[in-house]
């Protein structure tokens, strides 16, 4: 029976062709895309010649696809929010989108998913939005190889490059986002995959997300942003061979992780952050086969983390490899390799035969009085660091790594 | 030329000078005599400037040395003990001293005599002591200075060096003022015209050497000094 | 007076001391170049063993250079030349010489090893640390008669600023810790001519971002006109007040 049923379905396909069809839009006086929608039905593609369009608000509310040819540009004339999706299966694709209105009151973006599933936003490019892409309870959507450059607005004019939230499911994957408030911004989103995307010259997190657990990040760039990537109140989080470099401010940070637990963090390079990772609340995560190099301090750790383990990374010239303010240490450093290392290993076996404090004694002080850091690079800071490693007193004494490496991980 | 009034000089405590009077005159050849640390040493570095006085004042040609370092181009001055900057060539210093002075090696009889021209491209760290001396004999008489001050001249000078100078003293002494201390009072004899005697910082006496020695009825200054001290330290 | 500079300088460049120390800094300054991985990490290197060397050389130097040249000084005094002349001929000729054996070869490791973004940071501080030091120097060697003496004062006088004078400020913030003081701790620098030249480096480098509030506060001061003028007025001050103090005891020293 099902075989006949199946065997129909077939036959019937090639009988009766896929029904979708082609709609030509060109620009002109009116609404032309708003015209061409109200013809459009379910499936059917709306192909935007190349010119200048101002539609106002362009809401969708059924399954087509949008794409454009040699990127029309579309204009919210500062005013609207221009794609407005209120349907499954939508794809948007090749368009330029420009100039989206801004308010304080809502969040308008140049492209809105409002609660629907399965939609496809791919290679457009968005510039002067006040939001880029903005997903509010959406799932199993892709948004993939946009290029999103933010306004040149003070921060409060200024929206997020793609905003997700209450979201499930989703992909994100190869945008560029430039120049908005946080580049990607996440909030209750869970198991979504962010990869390869690049965050650059954002005024606040290059990607901040918070109350989203299960999500993976894999190969992204966090290059040059105001306070660099902050990740809170989440777990199960993966971030794994991501880039975080040049996050460098009074008030940056490669990577702050704030209360987070049964997290992975592993093989991401960190390169010239003021402080590469700094934690608050941490526990239960991984921290593996990471790179910290030219940072001004690599890890920074509130007493309140616990349970972290810390192993095969690289610490390759930071200024300060390790900076905790507490006496007590719970978390696990072992088999990294510290540049600042001087042991030897007298069997041979690639581990140094002597412990590496990896916290010194200005570090030490700092942490205690915030304001000696006036005392950073001076001659009387050689001095006690060559001190401390004489008779450790000031930094915590069980914080240590037992089994360096000789030599860098690769 | 020299008119010293009530000069006192004061090292921290210790009282140097206590009220000197003193003047010289063009043509006199003055032997400044005295005990070891009696102050020879600390007045000549008065009149040339290199000590700070406390009380009264020099006055050179009618005009205080305080008034500013010109002076200083009327004086020749020798040092005990010449010392001077140990890279530098003979030449270099007589050349550097004409350049400071402003004006050309107006006598050069000692440069001569001494035979300076053949180690003028050594260097002065290298001389020996008797050589640095000679050296500073020829710069403290090359300007022609109407005042010479020359601090121990002899010391250290061979026989032939010293009868040179000598000479050379004698022979300036007519048109010139000259004020020489020394051990040697043998030397003192055979050139000085006046006596001036420093005991303990103060000016004993100040008188000509026939006087002196008309005084003591010796002939030899060494002996007549010689009497006046132990006399003095027979009254102390 | 030019002709008193002329001769004291040829005399301190016949020393082989100055070639050694010119050509001692350029290997060490070409090395932590070649060493480092990073060109930052490097200049930083150098600033700071320049900041420790700096001080101490000049000021053992120009203090043993000062009691060493006395002869020649009294050779000068008795000629008629104003003492003020002579002492400004001793201190310039000293500085410049300094100067230039300690800016040549850090200049032209940095021209020949980095892209010269730090040249004039680098320069201005060389500048005003051998000048500030040769100033104190002179100041000690012309108020304290005793050579042996004048060399410790010169070296206490050096370890004081590098280290006991941190370590001091240390102690006091450490006391004051209760209260907010992180815009005073600038001004604890200003004591200290080693200090502000570090304090001015760092800020041109951009490692002020590790400073924290401290950081920032002081990154507003260093950072504004108002503030950098301030402070090059104080190290100007370090320079000036030492070295007319020291030009009073030349003119009333006893030789």
């Amino acid at each position: 029976m099902t075989k006949v049923f199946l065997l129909l379905c077939v036959s019937l396909t090639f009988i009766f062709p896929l029904k979708a069809k082609q709609i030509w839009v060109k620009p002109g006086k009116g609404f032309p895309i708003h015209k061409a929608l109200l013809l459009a039905e379910p499936t059917d593609t709306l192909l935007i010649s190349e010119g200048n369009y101002f539609e106002k608000n362009l809401e969708i509310t059924k399954a087509v696809t949008i794409m454009g040819i040699n990127y029309p540009t579309l204009s919210g004339e500062n005013r609207y929010e221009l794609i407005s999706i209120k349907s499954n299966e939508v794809v948007i694709s090749g368009l330029r989108l420009i100039n989206s209105g801004y308010s304080d009151l809502e969040d308008m973006a140049a492209i809105r998913i409002y609660g629907n599933k399965h939609v496809i936003i791919r290679n457009n490019i968005l510039l002067n939005n006040f939001f880029g892409i903005y997903l509010t309870n959406a799932s199993y959507c892709l948004v993939q190889n946009n290029t999103i450059t933010g306004p040149e607005r003070e921060q409060n004019n200024v929206g997020n490059g793609i905003h997700l939230w209450k979201s499930r499911h989703n992909f994100l994957i190869g945008n560029t986002i430039k120049k908005h408030r946080d580049g990607i911004y996440f909030e209750f989103v869970k198991h979504s995959l962010i990869a390869r995307n690049y965050s650059e010259q954002n005024q606040r997190y290059g990607l901040h997300f918070m109350f989203s657990d299960s999500d993976t990040y894999y190969q992204n760039t966090f290059m040059n942003n105001g306070a660099g990537v902050a990740v809170m109140y989440s777990q199960h989080v993966q971030m794994l061979k991501n880039h975080f470099t040049q996050n460098w401010g009074s008030s940056a940070y490669g990577l702050l992780l704030k209360d987070i637990r049964d997290s992975k963090v592993y093989g991401n390079t960190f390169f010239k952050n003021t402080v590469a990772i700094f934690m608050d609340g941490c526990s239960r995560s991984l921290f593996f086969k990471n790179t910290f190099e030219l940072n001004g301090y690599a890890l920074r750790m509130q007493a309140s983390c616990d349970d972290n383990v810390f192993r095969f990374n690289n610490f390759l010239t930071n200024t300060f490899d390790y900076a905790t303010n507490g006496f007590t240490v719970l978390n696990q450093l072992a088999f990294n390799y510290w540049d600042k290392y001087q042991g030897y290993d007298l069997e041979k076996d690639g581990i140094g035969d002597l412990a590496f404090r990896p916290m010194n004694m200005l570090t030490g002080v700092i942490e205690e009085y915030p304001t000696s850091i006036i005392l950073i690079q001076s001659f009387l800071s050689d001095l006690l660091n060559v001190l401390e490693k004489v008779i450790p007193s000031l930094t915590p004494e069980n914080l240590k790594d037992e089994t360096p490496l000789m030599k860098p991980v690769s | 030329m020299i008119h010293i009034q009530h000069l006192s000089k004061k090292y921290h405590q210790n009282q140097v000078l206590t009220n000197i009077n003193l003047h010289l005159k063009k043509g006199m050849v003055a032997g400044l005599i005295g005990q070891n640390g009696t102050g020879k040493t600390t007045l000549i570095k008065c009149i040339l400037g290199l000590t700070q006085f406390h009380e009264g004042d020099i006055c050179i040609n009618g005009e205080s040395i305080l008034n500013g370092p010109n002076y200083r181009k009327l004086i020749g001055y020798m040092a005990q003990v010449g010392r001077y900057p140990e890279k530098m060539q003979v030449a270099q210093l007589f050349e550097m001293m004409k350049q400071l002075r402003q004006s050309d090696a107006t006598d050069t009889e000692l440069w001569e005599s001494f035979e300076l021209h053949k180690i003028r491209h050594q260097y002065l760290g290298q001389l020996s002591g008797g050589t640095t001396q000679k050296v500073s004999a020829a710069l403290a008489f090359m300007f022609n200075p109407e005042i010479l001050i020359l601090d121990e001249p002899t010391a250290g000078l061979d026989p032939i060096a010293s009868e040179i100078l000598k000479d050379k003293i004698k022979k300036e002494s007519e048109h010139k003022l000259i004020l020489i201390t020394s051990h040697i009072l043998n030397d003192l004899d055979e050139i000085a015209s006046h006596v001036v005697f420093l005991q303990q910082g103060t000016l004993l006496f100040f008188e000509t050497l026939e006087q002196l020695k008309i005084k003591s009825g010796h002939q030899k200054l060494g002996k007549t000094i010689a009497e006046i001290m132990l006399e003095r330290s027979a009254i102390v | 007076m030019m002709q008193i500079t002329k001769y004291l300088i040829l005399n301190i460049l016949k020393s082989r001391f100055m070639a050694a120390y010119a050509l001692l800094l350029f290997l060490l300054s070409s090395g932590l170049f070649m060493l480092s991985n990073d060109q930052d990490k490097a200049i930083i290197g150098i600033h700071n063993v320049l900041l420790i060397l700096i001080p101490l050389v000049v000021m053992i130097y120009s203090v043993s250079e000062i009691y060493n040249s006395t002869d020649f000084i009294r050779l000068l005094l008795t000629q008629p030349v104003k003492r003020k002349f002579i002492f400004f001929s001793q201190f310039i000729s000293n500085t410049a010489v300094l100067l230039a054996i300690q800016l040549l070869p850090i200049v032209l490791s940095l021209i020949l090893f980095s892209d010269g973004s730090y040249l004039m940071a680098m320069g201005s501080n060389i500048f005003f640390l051998t000048l500030i030091f040769s100033s104190i120097s002179s100041f000690i060697a012309y108020k304290i008669d005793e050579k042996i003496k004048g060399i410790g004062m010169t070296i206490f006088l050096g370890i004081f600023f590098l280290a006991i004078y941190d370590g001091l400020v240390l102690l006091l913030i450490q006391a004051m810790s209760e209260y907010p003081i992180e815009q005073y701790g600038i001004v604890l620098c200003l004591f200290n001519p080693i200090d502000m030249c570090r304090i001015l480096f760092i800020f041109k480098m951009d490692i002020s971002a590790l400073m924290g509030l401290t950081g920032a506060v002081m990154q507003k001061f260093v950072g504004s006109n108002l503030g950098s003028m301030i402070i090059h007025i104080v190290l100007c001050f370090w320079a000036i007040i030492p070295m007319s103090f020291a030009a009073k005891f030349f003119i009333k020293k006893d030789y």
